[in-house]
């Protein structure tokens, strides 16, 4: 093992105010830290998280109700907000609609 | 859901070449300004192609630098073409306005790599400016409203620079911070031997890492690639170690159920789940045999090896005992496993 002093050696007093680190204070701290970080997944070198996708549908207007429903359950299921436009189109009756959707991780 | 990214992308990635113009300590693959091959657009066409069928949504470019690879562009036009989310991931020296263009509209993300303060990024660099050059392209990519991030290799004694990444990353208008464990491949292996963070490490990156995101909420998204432990113990299919008993009806599936990531290297071979993978577990090489014939067998005739690799890494990480630390580095783990015959 390399002499050079850990990382974390060098920063015990930003996580712990000056007390001495021990076994124990580290699990409480990572346990406080779970409350509000839990990591869901983790990824390989170079890839860092994508937290927003775009994506435009274009359905019958009979069918755009059932879509959306699909998307906002999608979103919920994924914990990600969601931004979402319908542009209904057709003329003179209403033939078709354009779904336009953003999907935002929260997590 | 399976493996630990999840399914929301299921990646390709593509390091089409090891020409690099800096010659890190840290790099994984060993890439130089002294190397000089590269992948075939045509090859790396067809690949995308079957990739994209296979159900792989995502392409992340590396290297390498994939800005010195002349066919970068070509590349993610046709995995734009596919449909597929695009990333590159670069040193950020050669991001001239002139590049910056070429990119505005064929990725998603630039991630860029970031390894401490000015003086221990430019060491690791290898060059007395790297900071500062990097620092410089930056505003081009602002200009063009390209999203990008940053990437901090953790090692075993850079943690206490985190919080300066962090606000340096929310000052340049980043939108997430990466951090990543050393992995010790590559030059790595010879140049920083036991630098990779260990387990007791990672704990206070974690706590590091919170406190930071709790600090920049908001601002800046930061992701800690380790592994946690209960995470996994409740969800063994996160690394790919659920109970499976029909193995038949799986080779059915298209290869991105199966596994995710995928690493296409310089060579041509595709390995899964991060470079420098086993070859014994490779999907196969694409110089020899197409994507699409190689994965059919893959799933056929390796995937259960496969499993029993990820049952086997699994196993060893949850049997310790209770006052094992929190977090792994899956990765690591099942890259020196994969070295190791099977029992």
């Amino acid at each position: 093992m390399s002499k050079e002093a850990r990382g974390s050696e060098k920063l015990w007093d930003r996580i712990f105010e000056h007390d001495q680190p021990t076994q124990a204070k580290l699990g409480e701290a990572v346990a406080a830290a779970r409350l509000n970080y839990k990591i869901l997944r983790w990824w390989n070198y170079g890839k860092p998280a994508i937290d927003r996708v775009k994506a435009t549908f274009d359905v019958p207007t009979a069918e755009s109700g059932a879509l959306i429903q699909d998307i906002l359950h999608s979103a919920a299921g994924n914990k990600a907000s969601i931004i979402l436009d319908a542009f209904p189109y057709g003329v003179p009756q209403l033939e078709r609609v354009q779904v336009n959707v953003t999907f935002e991780k929260t997590v | 859901m399976s493996g630990p990214i999840g399914d929301d992308y299921r990646v390709l990635q593509i390091h089409p070449t090891l020409r690099c113009n800096l010659k890190c300590p840290h790099c994984y693959s060993s890439s130089s300004p002294q190397e000089a091959g590269e992948l075939s657009l045509d090859l790396l066409r067809q690949t995308l192609s079957e990739a994209s069928a296979e159900g792989y949504n995502a392409v992340g470019v590396s290297g390498g630098e994939p800005l010195m690879f002349r066919s970068l562009y070509a590349v993610l036009d046709h995995a734009r073409s596919l449909g597929m989310v695009t990333t590159v991931t670069t040193n950020g020296l050669l991001l001239d306005k002139k590049r910056v263009n070429e990119l505005r509209h064929r990725i998603d993300l630039i991630a860029i790599s970031l390894d401490g303060t000015e003086a221990s990024h430019n060491r690791m660099r290898g060059n007395p400016r790297a900071f500062e050059l990097m620092t410089n392209r930056l505003n081009a990519i602002r200009e063009a409203s390209i999203k990008f991030g940053f990437i901090f290799t953790l090692t075993m004694h850079n943690l206490h620079e985190l919080e300066e990444v962090a606000s340096f990353a929310v000052e340049q208008g980043a939108s997430s911070l990466q951090v990543h464990p050393l992995e010790e491949v590559g030059r790595a292996q010879s140049m920083l031997a036991n630098s990779a963070p260990d387990d007791l490490e990672l704990a206070y990156a974690f706590v590091e890492c919170a406190r930071l995101k709790e600090k920049y909420a908001g601002q800046l998204q930061i992701q800690f690639d380790a592994t946690d432990r209960d995470l996994v113990r409740e969800s063994p299919c996160r690394v790919y170690a659920d109970d499976i008993t029909n193995f038949d009806e799986l080779v059915q599936l298209p290869l991105s159920d199966l596994v995710s990531v995928l690493v296409l290297q310089e060579s041509g071979v595709v390995v899964p789940l991060q470079y420098g993978f086993s070859r014994a577990y490779a999907i196969g090489d694409v110089t020899q045999d197409s994507f699409r014939n190689h994965a059919a067998r893959w799933k056929k005739e390796t995937y259960p090896t496969f499993r029993l690799l990820c049952r086997n890494v699994f196993d060893r990480m949850i049997e310790k005992d209770q006052s094992e630390l929190p977090f792994t580095n899956w990765y690591s783990l099942i890259m020196q496993s994969s070295c190791v015959p099977l029992r």
